[in-house]
Formats: C-alpha cells, sequence, structure tokens
C-alpha cells in the first residue's frame, strides 16, 4: 500500500521535475513571477543553459525586484547571445536601479569597435561563418586552378585570398568568444551591502563597500572561500566567494 | 485573602511613612567652640503635638539655662492653597569647659504619638587663646584685642593659606585646592585675582555668596576661618607642578579708641579705621605621575566610571534613524573624556553625536554623567552590526587601566517604503531619470535552443569536421583532376600522335584532288597537312607558325638539317607552284610524292 502511495507520489510530482519553458513563459505571463523564476532555474539546472531562457529568468527576478539576480542572468544571457538587442536593454535598465554608479573605463575608440563587431555575433556564428568562407576559399581555389577561362580564374583567385583572409579572421573572432565564455572571471555582488577587505580576512581593513549588483572582475580565484576581485575603476580587494555570483 | 491581607499591610506601611516623615527632630549645636565660650544647643521637632521631651545627660558642658520652649507656626495661603508648619524648639545654653571633643547623643521625644530620636551631635571644645590671656569671654578679649591694636594687623592674624587635598596625583587625577582664610580680625573684604595655573585644567568649586564662619585652631590660636576659594584641578602634564603664590587684598576694619572729646562726643568715643592688607599665599608643589603606558582605545579619562549603552531599535528600514544612548557616568575628569567613536556600518549616514553633559564639581573632579547620542541613518537594507564600543580609563583606586565594554547591536535593516535611496540615485544618475517610467522588454517565446553550460560550436568536433570534410573533398577533387590533367598535359603528345594520321587523312584527300586534276585545291590541301601536321607535332598553333621558327624548333627536337631544309623546300615548292601558271601534273605528282616521304621521315625522326 505504502509503496503505491510513493508511486503515486512520484507520478504525481514528476511533472513538476521536467518544466518546460512554455510552462515557465505561461507562469510569466500571468505575472506568477516567483512560479516563473523557479521554472526558469530548473530547465536551467536540468535541461541545459540558453540565452533566451536566461534573459527570461533576469525578467522574472526584475519583476520580483530581485535587482542582483536579475542582472547576474541578464549577463549570463549576454555571454550566449552578445547580438541581442532585448538583453542589452534590459541589461541597461536592471543596472541603473543598482545603487553604485558604474563608472566605466574610457577604452580606445578602436578598441570599442572592434567589441562591437566581435560581439554583433556569437561564437557559433562566426565559426559557421569561418566555415562556410572555407569551403568558398576551397571552391575558389578549384576554380583558379581547373577553369580555363581567365576571368574566372582571376575571380577565383581574389576570392581564395579573401576567403582564406576571412576565414582566418572569424575563426579568431570564434574563438575570442568562446575563450569569452568559457572564462568565467566576471561575478556580480549578490548581497545588498558588501565589505570588500583588504586581506582575504575578517579581519582585513575596510576598503571600500559595494551594493547589489555590481559587476566586479575575479583577479584571484586561487582561494576557495575568498575571491579578489576588481572594480571598473580599478580598485581591488577580498570579498567572500559566497557573496558574489560567476557569471 | 492573603492578597488582600498584604495589600492592606502595604498600604498600611506607607501611611505610617508617610505619615513619620513629615515630622522630623533635629539637634543643632556648633561644631567648635573655644573653651569658656557659651553656645545653644537646640532641638527642633516640627510639630505641635509632643509630649515626653527627654534631653541626654550633657557632660563636659555646663548648662547654664535651659531647657527653655519655644514655638512657632506659621502659615500661608497661596492661590486658596492652605499650607502651615508649626515647630517646636527647646533650647539649651551651654558653656563648654574643658578642651576635647564631645559628644552629645539625641534626645528623645513623642511627637504625634510616636518616639522620635534626634540625630547625635559632636562638640569639639578648643583652648582659649593664649594672648587673650586668661579672660574667660572670647567675645570681649577679641574686642578688647581689638581697641589695643591700632598697629598693623599681624601676618599672624590674619593669612589664607593654600591647601592641596593631595600632593602627589597621576596626571588626571583631581586635586582639591582650597584657599582659606584665618582671621583673628573683621576682615570686612577681600578680593583677587584668580591664580594663574599652569598645567592644570582648573574649575572653580561654587562656594556659597555668605561665608560661614567657624572656629579652628591653628598654631595654638584660635581662629575664624573661612573657605574663601576652591579650585578642582586636573594636572595636565607629569613632574612637578608648582600652584604659584597668590596675593589677595584684604580690607580689615579696626576700631579705634580716641582721646578727642568731640570725636567722643560725636562717634560715641569709637571710630572704624580700615586697613588694607596685602595677604599672600605659599606655594603649593605637587608631584604629578605620569600615566603607564596607554592602551589603544584609552579615553584620556582618569578616575572611576561605568559605561552603558542603549539603542532605540534593532529593526528598522531604510531611512529610520538609529539612535543610540551611551552614557559614561562616574567621578572623574569627565571633561576632557574623548567621546568614543562607534564603527558604524559603511552604508550609514552617520550624524555628529550630541553629548549632554551632566556633572557637578566634587572633591574627586567632576561626578555625574555623560550621555552621548549617536544618530545614525541606515540607507541600504541588509544585516548590520554595531561593534561594541569600548572604552579604556585609568582607574584610580587599582592604579591601572581598566576597559569599559557595551554589547554589540545586531540591526536588521528592511527596505523602507519611500525608497528614497532610489531618489537619491538620480541625482547623480542622469542616466536614470530617462529611464524613469520605462519597463523592462518582454520574455522571449518559443522553444529555445538548449545547450550544456561551456559548450560551444568552435574547436567542438563538429567544427573541426567541417574542416576536415571540406579539406577532404579539396584533396579529393584535386587527386582526381590531377589524373585528367596528366592526360590532358598529354594532349599535344596525343596531337602528336594524331599528326601523322591527321597528315595521311589529308595528303589522300589531296591524292584524290591529284587524280580530279584540281591543281589550287590540291595545293591548299598538301600546305594544310604539312602546316597542320608540324603544328601538332611542335604543339605550336597555326598561326604562331613561320618558316624560322619550324626550323628552331625541329633542330631542338633533333631533326636533321637535311630534313628540315627538304621539308622547307617542299612548302617552298607548294607555295611556288600554286600560284605558277600552266598544267603541273608532273610537278603536282613530285610535289605529293615529296610531301608524303618528307612527313613520313619526319615521322620517324621525332618519335617518342
Amino acid at each position: 500500500m505504502r509503496k503505491l502511495f510513493y508511486i503515486f507520489f512520484i507520478i504525481n510530482t514528476l511533472p513538476l521535475f521536467s518544466q518546460t519553458k512554455t510552462d515557465a513563459d505561461s507562469a510569466y505571463a500571468r505575472n506568477e513571477y516567483q512560479q516563473a523564476a523557479v521554472m526558469y532555474e530548473q530547465i536551467i539546472e536540468e535541461q541545459g543553459i540558453s540565452a533566451d531562457v536566461y534573459y527570461n529568468l533576469g525578467n522574472a527576478y526584475f519583476k520580483q525586484d530581485n535587482i542582483a539576480k536579475a542582472i547576474l542572468n541578464y549577463e549570463r544571457a549576454l555571454k550566449l547571445n552578445p547580438a541581442s538587442d532585448d538583453i542589452a536593454f534590459n541589461l541597461e535598465l536592471a543596472n541603473s536601479k543598482t545603487i553604485d554608479k558604474v563608472e566605466a573605463q574610457p577604452s580606445f575608440f578602436i578598441t570599442t569597435w572592434y567589441k562591437g563587431l566581435l560581439n554583433s555575433a556569437t561564437e557559433t556564428t562566426w565559426a559557421v561563418w569561418a566555415i562556410i568562407f572555407f569551403i568558398i576559399a576551397v571552391i575558389s581555389i578549384l576554380g583558379y586552378l581547373y577553369l580555363s577561362a581567365v576571368i574566372i580564374r582571376k575571380i577565383g583567385f581574389i576570392s581564395a585570398c579573401i576567403s582564406i583572409v576571412l576565414c582566418v579572421i572569424f575563426n579568431i573572432f570564434a574563438s575570442q568568444q568562446r575563450n569569452y565564455l568559457l572564462n568565467h572571471t566576471d561575478a556580480i555582488i549578490m548581497e545588498q551591502s558588501l565589505d570588500v577587505k583588504s586581506t582575504p580576512d575578517e579581519q582585513g581593513t575596510l576598503l571600500f563597500v559595494i551594493h547589489e549588483g555590481h559587476k566586479v572582475k575575479i583577479v584571484d580565484d586561487s582561494m576557495q572561500n575568498w575571491k579578489e576581485i576588481q572594480l571598473e575603476d580599478g580598485k581591488q580587494g577580498w570579498v567572500k566567494s559566497t557573496d558574489i555570483e560567476v557569471i | 485573602m492573603k492578597r488582600l491581607l498584604y495589600l492592606f499591610a502595604f498600604i498600611f506601611t506607607s501611611v505610617c511613612c508617610w505619615a513619620g516623615e513629615d515630622v522630623t527632630f533635629t539637634t543643632n549645636a556648633p561644631d567648635v567652640v573655644v573653651s569658656g565660650d557659651q553656645f545653644r544647643l537646640t532641638y527642633t521637632v516640627t510639630t505641635q503635638k509632643v509630649r515626653d521631651f527627654r534631653a541626654p545627660t550633657i557632660k563636659g558642658f555646663e548648662v547654664l539655662m535651659g531647657p527653655s520652649r519655644s514655638s512657632q507656626s506659621s502659615t500661608q495661603i497661596i492661590n486658596g492653597k492652605v499650607s502651615s508648619t508649626s515647630s517646636i524648639t527647646f533650647t539649651y545654653i551651654l558653656m563648654a569647659e574643658k578642651e576635647g571633643t564631645y559628644q552629645i547623643s539625641g534626645a528623645t521625644i513623642v511627637a504625634d504619638g510616636e518616639n522620635l530620636t534626634s540625630n547625635p551631635v559632636t562638640i569639639k571644645v578648643l583652648p582659649p587663646d593664649k594672648a587673650n590671656g586668661e579672660s574667660a569671654d572670647a567675645s570681649n578679649g577679641n574686642s578688647s584685642s581689638r581697641n589695643q591694636s591700632e598697629t598693623k594687623v599681624g601676618s599672624n592674624e590674619l593669612f589664607i593659606l593654600a591647601t592641596a587635598n593631595k600632593t602627589t596625583v597621576y596626571e588626571q587625577e583631581a586635586i582639591l585646592l582650597t584657599y582659606k582664610v584665618y582671621t583673628t580680625v573683621n576682615l570686612t573684604q577681600l578680593y583677587g585675582d584668580m591664580p594663574d595655573m599652569q598645567g592644570f585644567h582648573s574649575q572653580e568649586v561654587e562656594l556659597p555668596q555668605q561665608k560661614t564662619w567657624s572656629i579652628e585652631r591653628y598654631k595654638d590660636r584660635n581662629y575664624q576661618t573661612t573657605v574663601y576659594r576652591q579650585y578642582v584641578l586636573f594636572p595636565q602634564k607629569s613632574g612637578t607642578l608648582e600652584i604659584p603664590s597668590v596675593t589677595f587684598d584684604g580690607v580689615v576694619t579696626q576700631r579705634v579708641t580716641t582721646s578727642d572729646p568731640f570725636d567722643a562726643f560725636f562717634n560715641g568715643g569709637m571710630n572704624y579705621v580700615e586697613q588694607k592688607k596685602k595677604l599672600v599665599t605659599p606655594k603649593v608643589n605637587i608631584q604629578v605621575k605620569p600615566l603607564p603606558a596607554k592602551p589603544a582605545n584609552y579615553s584620556s579619562g582618569v578616575g572611576e566610571f561605568s559605561l552603558t549603552s542603549s539603542i532605540n531599535t534593532t529593526q528598522c528600514k531604510t531611512n529610520d534613524a538609529i539612535t543610540i544612548k551611551l552614557t559614561i557616568s562616574g567621578t572623574g575628569n569627565m571633561k576632557l573624556i574623548n567621546t568614543p567613536d562607534i564603527d558604524f556600518p559603511q552604508d550609514f549616514e552617520v550624524y555628529d553625536p550630541k553629548i549632554d553633559n551632566n556633572f557637578s564639581l566634587s572633591r574627586d573632579g567632576l561626578t555625574g554623567s555623560k550621555t552621548i547620542e549617536y544618530l545614525a541613518i541606515p540607507r541600504h537594507p541588509g544585516k548590520f552590526t554595531i561593534p561594541a564600543i569600548e572604552m579604556a580609563y585609568f582607574d584610580l583606586k587599582s592604579q591601572s587601566y581598566k576597559v569599559l565594554r557595551t554589547q554589540p547591536y545586531e540591526i536588521t535593516v528592511e527596505k523602507g517604503e519611500g525608497n528614497a535611496e532610489q531618489v537619491i540615485a538620480n541625482f547623480s544618475n542622469k542616466e536614470n531619470v530617462r529611464l524613469i517610467g520605462s519597463d523592462i522588454r518582454f520574455i522571449k517565446l518559443g522553444k529555445p535552443h538548449l545547450l550544456k553550460k561551456n559548450e560551444t560550436f568552435f574547436a567542438s568536433t563538429a567544427y573541426y569536421l567541417w574542416y576536415i570534410v571540406s579539406a577532404l573533398v579539396f584533396m579529393a577533387i584535386v587527386l582526381l583532376t590531377s589524373k585528367k590533367h596528366a592526360q590532358n598535359s598529354n594532349k599535344s603528345l596525343l596531337k602528336m600522335k594524331k599528326a601523322n594520321k591527321v597528315a595521311v587523312k589529308r595528303m589522300k584527300i589531296a591524292g584524290k584532288l591529284l587524280k580530279e586534276k584540281k591543281q589550287n585545291e590540291f595545293y591548299d590541301e598538301v600546305l594544310k597537312a604539312m602546316w597542320g601536321y608540324i603544328s601538332d607535332k611542335l604543339s605550336i598553333s597555326v598561326s604562331e607558325l613561320s618558316k624560322d621558327n619550324i626550323e628552331e624548333k625541329l633542330t631542338q627536337k633533333n631533326v636533321s638539317s637535311a630534313m628540315i631544309s627538304d621539308f622547307i623546300k617542299v612548302l617552298n615548292d607548294c607555295e611556288f607552284a600554286r600560284y605558277a601558271p600552266g598544267n603541273q601534273t608532273e610537278k603536282m605528282d613530285n610535289i605529293y610524292s615529296s610531301a608524303i616521304d618528307i612527313i613520313s621521315k619526319i615521322e620517324n625522326s621525332i618519335k617518342h
């Protein structure tokens, strides 16, 4: 009898474990943000990640006024899909609700331009383009080698050169995007108010205070319980690893 | 029942106490008298209903009179409120006989049906002044001495002594410095500047305006004394500090008897002469010991203190004020105690503390309490700890540092409704103003393309496969076509192989034309055959061929020069014959046979 009950129980609870994104989306649409957030979290936990799911989860947290988690998920979404306008917009909105003023260091215009170009497509897109150009290059070389018409051969030669260069460039882009995706060096402050110490110790001198939602860079990841972080203006200090969440 | 009983008992006793407090029974007598002096001993009870007054036995004094009973009563009506006081006083007039210290125990009385006992008094009897001789009446003696002393007031008749209650102290330990006037003459005025005490923080003790004089024996002489000024000093540095001598100006009124009859008539023979006298107090040296090595959180307090703290709330919302009240109470250099700093969390907006001093001077320094109110406003939600406040002071009793500590407070700050932090943030952030009223964009619907964490296409197997496959395809195509290419490169060889066949074909056509005697067509065909043959054989297009480069190319192909010249001769003959007039059947036969001959010869010589 009891076994039967257990089985019944398991069967009953089973659908809860396999949430689909559609369910979560409809929960969000019904303004049940908390439930939607739980469902999205489960999808990420059990099924896999996606820019859209992270984005929706960020939205669900934003609606619950949990700015830190919203920013974290927007950042994760943006990492997977850097070209998305919506994610960038919502992230900016969430960032405007944080306490600390984020003063981005001015960068050289070429760097900005390059970053913009790099982030205009995901790692997969760049890799696919690289492959396409590789194939074009192969075809062009073949055309150059085996076609007798002089014009076609000239076109083939030029297109082969261009395609090979583009293939290399796109591969560099793809590899950089991949490195960015795999390197978990950025983190979001999850504590509402966090003391940053000079040493990895509770007794360390208090250097400055940052608030939830602030994006920081992890400089020293070697310790288990403490991480050395760096702000965008170059300030460094130690925080407990439980107080931050890696993007 | 029992409770009721207790209640009754409580009410009853409290009423009794209240009633009992109303009636007092006190003894009054001077503290010091000179033997031979008369003085009053009075017992006062503040009620009219008395009986059974029993005075104690008065030893050491001679009762000259008493007890005499006098009663007093007064009624006041202020704004219709009637209050009345009444008292009965029993007075004895006593005379001191022998010097010494005597105690008179309290008298008993039944007042308002209650037994009351008055306080005992101690009276010190001093010996009479030797200067005044054995005069029993001290006051008479005094006046007579005044009469006699027309000369200056001596330094032993009026002087001021400066005394410190301690001469060896620690830094910041309070010293009571007293300027006491000793006089046997009628001192009417006394003034002087406040002493300039370097190295001390001084505070004057406020003395009653009306000086009370008392008799004190000093150096075998009875003086009228009073405390003129009193200071509490806090030494600010260690070493031997000197309280400098101070000069006071005193005015003494002396009664002078004159022998002038007119004067005696108008002034009754008496005259008062004012005499000024400079009074110089002695120096006082104070040994000030330095304090031992100071601890870190030393508050510069010396004395005896206690520390209490309170907080108005430990659970609040953002932008609500938190007040911590710190009370330092005790005795010592209260004024100089540093206000302890509270390490408020950085997120708190901290205001200057409000300090409320409530202390008074006493012999041991300042006694009372110092209340410090710290006001802080948390601006952000979270859990915060306000650490314990530590205050070290030098305890004079144990002569060591003691640390006072309050308890730390855990504060939970919730997000307030007003959300002022955003308003604050908006001032500094222009961007926020633009974004107010906007909302996040809606979620993305539809099926997601779920990936595993850290899964990338770049550098994945599929990625490499694409390259490998396309590279393989490329190589396959190259390999496949290379054979064809090789064959293609043998195309000229093929042509060369075919050259003879083509030439033979053409020669056959030429043979036909020879039989038909078509002269022009015959020569054309022969020339075509020869040129075509040599073009194929040398892999040179017909257009590029000339007689010169034929010669050259054939030489390269190791064809003998005789054969070359034969070949060119046939070509020349052909061209020559073609435009020559007349029948040339014979010649045509010749050229035909020689062309076939030379082609077969060259064919044989260029063999592969």
